[in-house]
């Protein structure tokens, strides 16, 4: 056997160990695991985008109001002044408490919109403040006239027993939206529109 | 002679009866009558064909107007879709029905689009048709017929509301809404109390296989039976029609098996075993051949 097999094969081996290695240090680092994050406590999924008519089990669509819950108090948002917004954009809402915006999709749909609203939960503008009812077993019914009232719920609100009680007895069908967390601004911001993908297969009679 | 004559004349009667309709076969001496299977009262085809296609899309729609299922095109300026949107948004009638008046549009698609936010609030409208034809026609009957479903008895039903659900279906077949409708009006209506049984379970199942055609999907189909039950404030076991309690009973067997569902086909066609209806026979032996296609061959 001549040297430069000999070096030859020493090379081998050094080369396969020094793989072998390798493959131990992956193997070790593959080991240590990172412990999963503890999901966040909340009521359901957070509301990311909302259909403005969502499906009901009727043949046509009902109309209802929107409010917003912060545990404490149920606001009735004043519908005509955010229609004023949208009519007109030197009549919109705009302050560091929330604002407003428009989008109108281009698409086969004339319809198609969605409508941008960013707000504090718990310090909603004043423009937009329609009613402001605390839920309780004494406290008076909401005057709007629509029986669909669909409700933000702010995230940091664990329980909304005492608003479907009051709503319940009110009789007003409670639809609850869950908010996301609100962002650096303390604000949070939902999309309200409507498209073709607001017809989702299982509403079913769209 | 007289005699005779009767005879010849009863002679091929005698020879070759009845059973010239039938198969005979034959094992070793003896010769056996397989009476042919009666004729298929379910399209075979069309539920073998959704049971291939299951999930895939189809060309029906869900939207709720002409325009949301891509039927009709409008052009509308930028000025009248915020106005649109503002009649969307709004939660007071007079503040939608305004922002609808006030657009410099006009045409078929915005008329349509008033008449279903009236729909919408709950206003009394009236619907017209006139000059209208395709998707267009399709919604207004479809609205005109649901303005009638608050009052009506089982004559308005069978008289005013399945005959325009069913002109609806004919002005466009991509309309979701009218398809799961024309099931409901059905079974309001009573349509099995009219015709002969194969008549009847052939009449149901189309109007089933229609509905299913959108989407075959368990899911899907576990949705149009939930929407079903809650027009008719109803589950089957608790209808207290029990003829038309054996009618859903068919109807939900019919979709579980188009959804590849067959253990709830047959526990839905077992509970048909009890029932009164003089079609519940055929509407099982059909759910049976259904279920397994090689045994009634």
């Amino acid at each position: 056997m001549s040297e430069t097999d000999d070096t030859a094969a020493l090379d081998l081996s050094i080369a396969f160990f020094s793989a072998v290695l390798m493959l131990f240090a992956f193997v070790a680092f593959q080991l240590a695991r990172t412990p999963r994050p503890e999901p966040a406590v909340s009521l359901s999924q957070p509301d990311i985008a909302r259909p403005v008519q969502p499906p009901t089990w009727a043949a046509v669509a009902e109309r209802g109001s929107w409010s917003v819950y912060d545990g404490t108090r149920l606001t009735v948002l004043d519908m005509d002044a955010i229609t004023a917004g949208m009519r007109d954009v030197l009549n919109a809402y705009d302050g560091d408490d929330g604002y407003q915006t428009l989008t109108l999709h281009d698409g086969a749909d004339p319809r198609s919109f969605s409508l941008r609203l960013s707000f504090r939960p718990d310090a909603l503008p004043a423009p937009w403040q329609g009613e402001v009812l605390a839920p309780g077993p004494d406290a008076p019914c909401p005057e709007t006239p629509r029986r669909l009232l669909r409700s933000y719920v702010a995230a940091d609100v664990a329980d909304v027993t005492p608003l479907t009680a009051y709503l319940a007895r009110c009789g007003l069908t409670f639809a609850p939206l869950p908010l996301r967390d609100p962002g650096e601004s303390g604000r949070v911001t939902v999309q309200i529109g409507l498209g073709p993908g607001s017809y989702a297969a299982e509403a079913i009679f769209r | 002679m007289k005699a005779l004559a009767i005879l010849l004349a009863l002679l091929p009667l005698t020879l070759c009866p009845a059973p010239l309709m039938a198969d005979w076969t034959r094992t070793g001496l003896e010769f056996h009558e397989q009476t042919p299977p009666p004729d298929p009262v379910v399209d075979r085809t069309r539920v073998a064909t959704q049971q291939a296609r299951r999930c895939a899309g189809s060309s029906i729609r869900f939207g709720d107007t002409a325009a949301m299922r891509g039927g009709v095109q409008a052009d509308w300026d930028d000025q009248t879709r915020t106005l649109a949107a503002i009649a969307a948004m709004a939660d007071s009638y007079d503040t939608a029905s305004e922002a609808l008046a006030a657009t410099e549009e006009d045409g078929a698609t915005l008329d349509s689009l008033s008449v279903l936010t009236a729909l919408q609030f709950g206003q009394p409208v009236s619907v017209p048709t006139e000059g209208l034809a395709g998707p267009m026609l399709a919604d207004r009957l479809f609205w005109q017929a649901m303005t009638q479903v608050p009052s009506a008895t089982t004559a308005t039903w069978a008289n005013d509301i399945l005959p325009a659900l069913d002109a609806a279906f004919q002005a466009d077949p991509s309309s979701f809404q009218v398809r799961a409708w024309r099931v409901i009006a059905w079974l309001q209506a009573q349509g099995f109390q009219r015709a002969s049984c194969p008549a009847r379970i052939a009449d149901f199942a189309d109007r089933l296989l229609d509905l299913s055609e959108a989407s075959a999907c368990p899911l899907m189909l576990g949705h149009v039976t939930h929407g079903i039950d809650r027009a008719l404030e109803s589950r089957p076991e608790t209808d207290p029609d029990a003829t038309r309690a054996a009618w859903r009973h068919f109807g939900e067997a019919l979709l579980a098996t188009v959804a590849g569902a067959p253990e709830v086909a047959s526990w839905r066609g077992a509970q048909l075993t009890r029932s009164p209806d003089p079609c519940a026979p055929l509407m099982a032996s059909e759910l049976q051949a259904l279920l397994r296609p090689e045994a009634a061959r």
